[in-house]
């Protein structure tokens, strides 16, 4: 049993062999320090980093993104280049939602709703129409990860207000009902009538994960709709849908990891402990970060 | 005192019951029952008495001794009796049936009595529709455009044929000196080739048109003039419209007797003729017996031109254009083709004057045209939608509607049910007519108020083993679900090269099933229309009527589900587990037809089978179902005896464009069948088929036989028709469905209690919103329905009246209880509350003017289970929260009471999905691993160090 210096990476000792010279006095310091406790250290701080990227750092990152879509939107509202009709680019910041009520003050709706789109914020589905347009309208957004936006809005009141705005002008919106699963389907709308419907997924954590519905109806007059919505979305886009298609990135990723990390050991091995650390660290980190959002993209997109 | 009180009481009884016998006058008109009665009124029957005679000089050249008198030999004498069975109200292409007795067989019969050969038969019963009354009919207002029936011409011809200028109607002794010239009936100023070049002599019989022109054309021969635009060429479909021609020339059998459903065609079909309302018409019937001949016509003036010294003269000839007069027919009676009969007796010679004399004729008066009035707002009428199947009935009353001062008539519009359901729960359609309940909730609540009581019929037009029409065909539901499904495979073709289908009979004919129950149906195994069910296409409640009636069938469930019935045949793998009901029917057999089938064929092989055939092949079996979009088109197909195949083959050699010397050959609908030969099979609505009096089959309710026996007849079965009788027992029988408001019938209840319903029974409702509708269209709207609910229910042939084929709605009918609902539903609508017959307006204190808009949270007046949108893919008319765009409104708005008869069956769908779940438990197992490992650990090595 070797004893390798504290404060190395800990997944360090599970990859390579202990032929570290021993430190002075230190023999037996932590004798129950076994592989197999570091290797499930190891997993335990991975499961925590991932737990806290997941609640955390990933609404970081959806802020940001937000930041900068908020920006890109109003020079776009301001030269009135917002698109109005289809086709849009998934992606493409259509409009902003502001539902005070569960604290969204300045939310840019992105066209789209895989999971790579609800990564930024919250998504408009492409196969119903754009908010103010006849037709029930859908916005889907996510309820644990990347900043929660839709993570309330179970908790809205029949009568809550909030506003949308398009391209097309700012539209009045009231809450009209909460709708879980199981719950009684509402009459359609009339012809020519407009709704907007909220949708994101609820479950806690010994109960399984199903979407829930907030429906609202417009108070303003609906605006005439130049095009009409996509018949069919793949599936990454439907509710709770996965794209598994970013698979490869993970795994890109977690080999970015794996070199980092053998790096970082070669570093300290070879080159100096405390170099080998500020450099080492960082390029862990981002790689981990890297990691642990392809993972989270691979969950279904309403979580 | 006494007396006196007692003369007032007397006098009150007598008023009483004199006000009694007034009133059940009054009354008793209405007629009860259905309008078959009203249609026996109007029937017609005639008597006459025809003989054939000649001219004779000397009692000893009459061939037939003992029938002389004076100078007149007779060669036969006849009683004829003509009956037809409706003479009145008549409609557009509806049948009249005629029958006759008492007239001379007939030869050479061509099979079908509209084609153009029809009038080369001999002694044939010539029927013909005419304009004019009975005093003022003449042939030149009867309506017969083909070949040579308008023009005949005599030409050279050499031995006992050779009668010089005089043929037969030449010699007719009772025709006028005008209609006997040697070239009689040609127009001032005719044309080049009229008369026709060559011919000795020629007689044409212009026909005059309604506006008053004459055409001198007869079918394919238009050398003196054209024909009419309505009629054929020489393809026996005729007319600009494709429809066949009506002027019949009919077989009567051996024993004297005929018959043969006329189709009657009025002024939308037939401008030139005319016939409607307003223009008097009838039907002349000619029962041939020959020219009655005066041999002292024939001055035998020779030919022009020819032999003025009269060198060619033949001694002979008179006396052989005399006997060709009397000649009686040579052919062989009964069917034939050939094309020399005997003119004398043939049917040629109609018009001429021993024949015209003849004639029995039969007044017709026509209803008027449905859509001859034309409403002032014509485009701000009222529009209902949907059900094919009331179309009958919304035609009669529209029409009356029309013509009622003051009164506002709607507009049927033909659609879909399901989709006109759709329209009126957004409301884009105000108003439907349709069969079945809402499938979810609505914007607004509507009513369905039951306004007609009909069905579904399995019509047929079937020739037995004696070429006579079938009758009584009887079906089950599995030979139901046997036509629908694709399953005989028609041809051998197809048996050989589709396994599933190898061991099937090849059509229904040869299914041991069909014939146990209809013995005396020929087995054929070349006619199209023996292995489909004649269809539609389109989403119908229909359809889902007859699918709810094959699905509940345990006979027809088992087979369906792939069990062989007993003789070994299975269903269409295609169709195997398809669960009913359905509102549309699926054409489910993409089989194609192998070319290695067809090994033989050649690039001017005359098929469109094979690898020089059609390519690429089409779907075999779905061109053999061919099903089209409405049932009216099937109702006429079965009326014209025109299958749906579509695997027919038409061949044409050298079209423009195509390689010299190839065939092109494509696939096209079969043609009409020949009288004695016809199987056609289809579904059309009741009425349809009441209104072209179709035969309609009769359908199985119960059967106590094992599925798995095999049976020779219909013992232990019953059927029922689509009579009164079978109806109203099946409009007793339906139930209330609370939760859709909505009545139903419930087949295993038919099945063990009422073997005599008619299990096609369908009431029609009208869909109309108690809630959103402006003032007057509620107003116009509930007016309607009162109409329809009232006087629409008389039945007749009037306009106005309900036709046949709907029972009335009355009590007396077990429809008490619908009629009551129509006629409060009714004030409902006027009232446009949101309330359905049976529900109380809210008590709530604030009373909610009607501008407040509506319910939260869902319900709506009327229904219930089904599919909808509302999860995450709905569309654009998708799931909704409440319709109007609401200002915000009382929070605690009252009127979310008054629905709870609605109960929403609907739920929002929403998938579970597990990640979440093993995700978290797979996260918190991870973190708490390490913190117990290192534990556990330091726990040992701290116990190990202790203990060191």
């Amino acid at each position: 049993m070797t004893v390798t210096s504290p404060g190395l990476p800990q997944r360090l000792r599970t990859m390579l062999p202990q032929r570290r010279v021993v430190a002075a006095g230190g023999a037996s310091t932590q004798p129950w320090v076994t592989p197999s406790v570091v290797v499930a250290l190891t997993v335990s701080l991975l499961a925590a980093w991932f737990a806290l990227y997941a609640t955390v750092l990933s609404g970081l990152q959806a802020s940001r993104d937000n930041a900068s879509l908020y920006k890109q939107f109003r020079a776009n509202l301001a030269q009135a280049t917002v698109p109005i009709g289809q086709p849009i680019a998934p992606g493409t910041p259509i409009a902003l939602l502001k539902l005070p009520e569960v604290g969204l003050s300045n939310e840019v709706v992105v066209e789209g709703t895989s999971p790579d789109e609800l990564m930024q914020g919250v998504g408009h589905l492409r196969t119903s129409p754009l908010p103010g347009q006849p037709g029930m309208s859908q916005i889907f957004g996510r309820s644990l990860t990347y900043g929660a936006p839709f993570g309330d809005i179970d908790q809205l009141k029949k009568g809550a207000r909030f506003t949308v705005t398009t391209g097309q002008g700012t539209f009045h919106y009231v809450v009209a009902r909460v709708r879980h699963v199981g719950d009684p389907v509402p009459p359609p709308l009339p012809v020519g009538g407009s709704g907007l419907m909220l949708e994101t997924s609820i479950g806690t954590l010994l109960s399984s994960l199903r979407p829930v519905y907030v429906d609202a109806t417009l108070t303003d007059k609906p605006v005439p709709a130049a095009t009409a919505p996509l018949a069919t979305v793949p599936k990454s886009e439907r509710a709770l849908g996965t794209d598994h298609a970013h698979l490869a990135q993970l795994v890109f990723w977690l080999q970015g990891l794996f070199l980092a990390a053998v790096l970082t050991t070669w570093g300290v091995l070879r080159w100096g402990r405390w170099q080998a650390w500020l450099v080492g660290v960082p390029l862990v980190l981002t790689m981990l970060w890297g990691a642990t959002g392809a993972a989270t993209r691979l969950l279904p997109n309403l979580i | 005192m006494l007396g006196g009180l007692a003369t007032r009481f007397s006098r009150r009884r007598s008023a009483a019951a004199l006000a009694v016998i007034v009133a059940s006058i009054a009354v008793a008109p209405i007629p009860a029952g259905p309008s078959v009665a009203a249609a026996a009124q109007s029937s017609f029957a005639k008597t006459v008495t025809i003989a054939r005679t000649y001219t004779i000089s000397d009692p000893s050249e009459c061939h037939t001794p003992g029938h002389v008198t004076a100078n007149v030999c007779e060669i036969e004498s006849r009683k004829v009796t003509v009956h037809v069975d409706r003479t009145q109200g008549l409609q557009d292409q509806q049948q009249i049936a005629v029958t006759w007795t008492g007239a001379h067989p007939t030869n050479n019969y061509p099979g079908d009595p509209n084609s153009s050969t029809s009038d080369l038969s001999e002694y044939p019963m010539v029927l013909l529709q005419c304009r004019g009354t009975t005093a003022t009919v003449t042939p030149e207002t009867c309506w017969a455009p083909l070949d040579q029936e308008r023009v005949v011409t005599t030409g050279e011809n050499s031995g006992a044929a050779d009668v010089g200028t005089f043929p037969a109607w030449r010699l007719d002794r009772y025709a006028e000196p005008a209609e006997r010239k040697q070239f009689t009936g040609i127009p001032p100023n005719p044309p080049d080739g009229c008369p026709t070049f060559g011919q000795l002599a020629e007689h044409v019989q212009p026909f005059r048109a309604a506006d008053g022109t004459r055409y001198y054309g007869s079918g394919q021969n238009t050398l003196c003039g054209n024909s009419p635009p309505e009629a054929g060429s020489f393809s026996n479909s005729g007319s600009v419209s494709d429809l066949p021609d009506n002027a019949t020339f009919a077989l009567t059998n051996a024993n004297g007797s005929g018959a043969h459903k006329f189709s009657v065609r009025d002024i939308s079909t037939n401008a030139s003729i005319g016939c409607s309302a307003t223009v008097a018409c009838v039907l002349v019937a000619i029962p041939v017996i020959g020219i009655s001949c005066d041999p002292n016509f024939d001055t035998d003036d020779p030919g022009p031109g020819t032999y003025p010294d009269g060198s060619d003269y033949d001694a002979g000839r008179p006396g052989r254009a005399a006997a060709a007069c009397e000649a009686e027919g040579q052919l062989p009676q009964g069917l034939g083709s050939r094309t020399d009969p005997v003119d004398a007796v043939s049917g040629k010679l109609w018009w001429s004057a021993s024949n015209w004399r003849n004639r029995i004729t039969v007044p017709l008066t026509f209803a008027p045209v449905a859509g001859a009035c034309h409403s002032v707002n014509a485009k701000n009428l009222p529009a209902f939608f949907g059900s094919e199947a009331a179309l009958q009935a919304t035609t009669q009353w529209s029409a009356k509607l029309c013509l009622t001062q003051g009164a506002t008539s709607f507009d049927h519009v033909v659609a879909a049910e399901p989709l006109a359901r759709t329209l009126v729960s957004t409301g884009a359609a105000k108003a439907g007519l349709t069969s079945q309940p809402f499938s979810g909730p609505t914007a607004n609540p509507i009513v369905q108020a039951p306004v007609a009581a009909t069905g579904f019929a399995i019509s047929y037009i079937i020739d037995d083993a004696d070429g006579n029409p079938f009758q009584s065909l009887r079906l089950t539901p599995r030979l139901l679900a046997k036509l629908l499904t694709e399953s005989y495979p028609d041809t051998s073709a197809v048996k050989q090269n589709y396994p599933a289908l190898s061991h099937n009979p090849l059509n229904v004919t040869l299914d041991p099933e069909f014939q146990a129950l209809n013995p005396g149906i020929p087995q054929y195994t070349s006619i199209y229309g023996t292995s489909s069910l004649f269809s539609i296409s389109t989403p119908s409640d229909v359809i889902y009527a007859l699918t709810s009636y094959i699905g509940a069938d345990p006979e027809a469930r088992a087979w369906l589900s792939g069990k062989p019935d007993p003789w070994g045949m299975v269903v269409n793998p295609n169709y195997r587990g398809l669960s009913l009901p359905v509102n549309a029917w699926p054409l489910s057999d993409s089989w194609t037809m192998p070319d290695s089938a067809f090994s033989n064929s050649t690039p001017t092989g005359t098929g469109c089978e094979g690898q020089y055939g059609v390519q690429p092949q089409p779907p075999y079996l779905q061109l053999i179902s061919s099903p089209v979009e409405s049932m009216l088109k099937i109702a006429q197909s079965i009326e014209y005896a025109q299958p749906s195949d579509g695997n027919a083959c038409n061949v044409n050699p050298n079209l423009p464009g195509t390689v010299p010397g190839s065939i092109f050959t494509a696939y096209t609908r079969a043609p009409r069948q020949f009288t004695g030969q016809r199987f056609v099979i289809g579904l059309t609505s009741l009425s349809d088929a009441a209104h072209y009096s179709l035969d309609t089959a009769q359908l199985e309710t119960s059967s106590t036989l094992d599925p798995s026996a095999k049976f020779s007849d219909g013992s232990n079965r019953s059927f029922a028709g689509p009579g009164a009788n079978g109806l109203k027992a099946a409009f007793t029988h339906m139930h209330r469905d609370t939760t859709t408001g909505t009545w139903q019938l419930d087949y295993d209840k038919l099945r063990s209690d009422a073997p005599t319903a008619y299990p096609g029974a369908m009431l029609i409702y009208a869909d109309i919103p108690t809630k959103g509708l402006s003032g007057s269209d509620a107003k116009t709207y509930a007016a309607l329905l009162r109409y329809m609910i009232g006087p629409g229910q008389v039945p007749g042939t009037a306009v106005g009246q309900l036709p046949d084929g709907y029972l009335p709605l009355t009590s007396g009918n077990g429809l008490g209880a619908q009629a009551t609902y129509t006629t409060e539903a009714a004030d409902d609508i006027a009232a446009q509350k949101g309330l359905l017959p049976g529900q109380e307006p809210p008590t709530a204190p604030s009373s909610s003017p009607a501008g407040t808009p509506t319910q939260p949270g869902g319900g709506s007046g009327t229904p219930t289970s089904g599919s909808g949108p509302g999860g995450p893919t709905a569309t654009s008319s998708g799931a909704g929260s409440s319709p109007a765009p609401s200002s915000s409104g009382p929070a605690s708005s009252p009127s979310q009471v008054a629905f709870s008869r609605a109960a929403n069956n609907l739920r929002t769908p929403g998938s579970k999905s597990s990640a979440y779940l093993y995700l978290t438990i797979l996260l918190i197992l991870l973190l708490a691993l390490g913190p117990l490992a290192a534990a556990r650990a330091r726990w040992f090595a701290g116990g190990s160090r202790a203990r060191r």
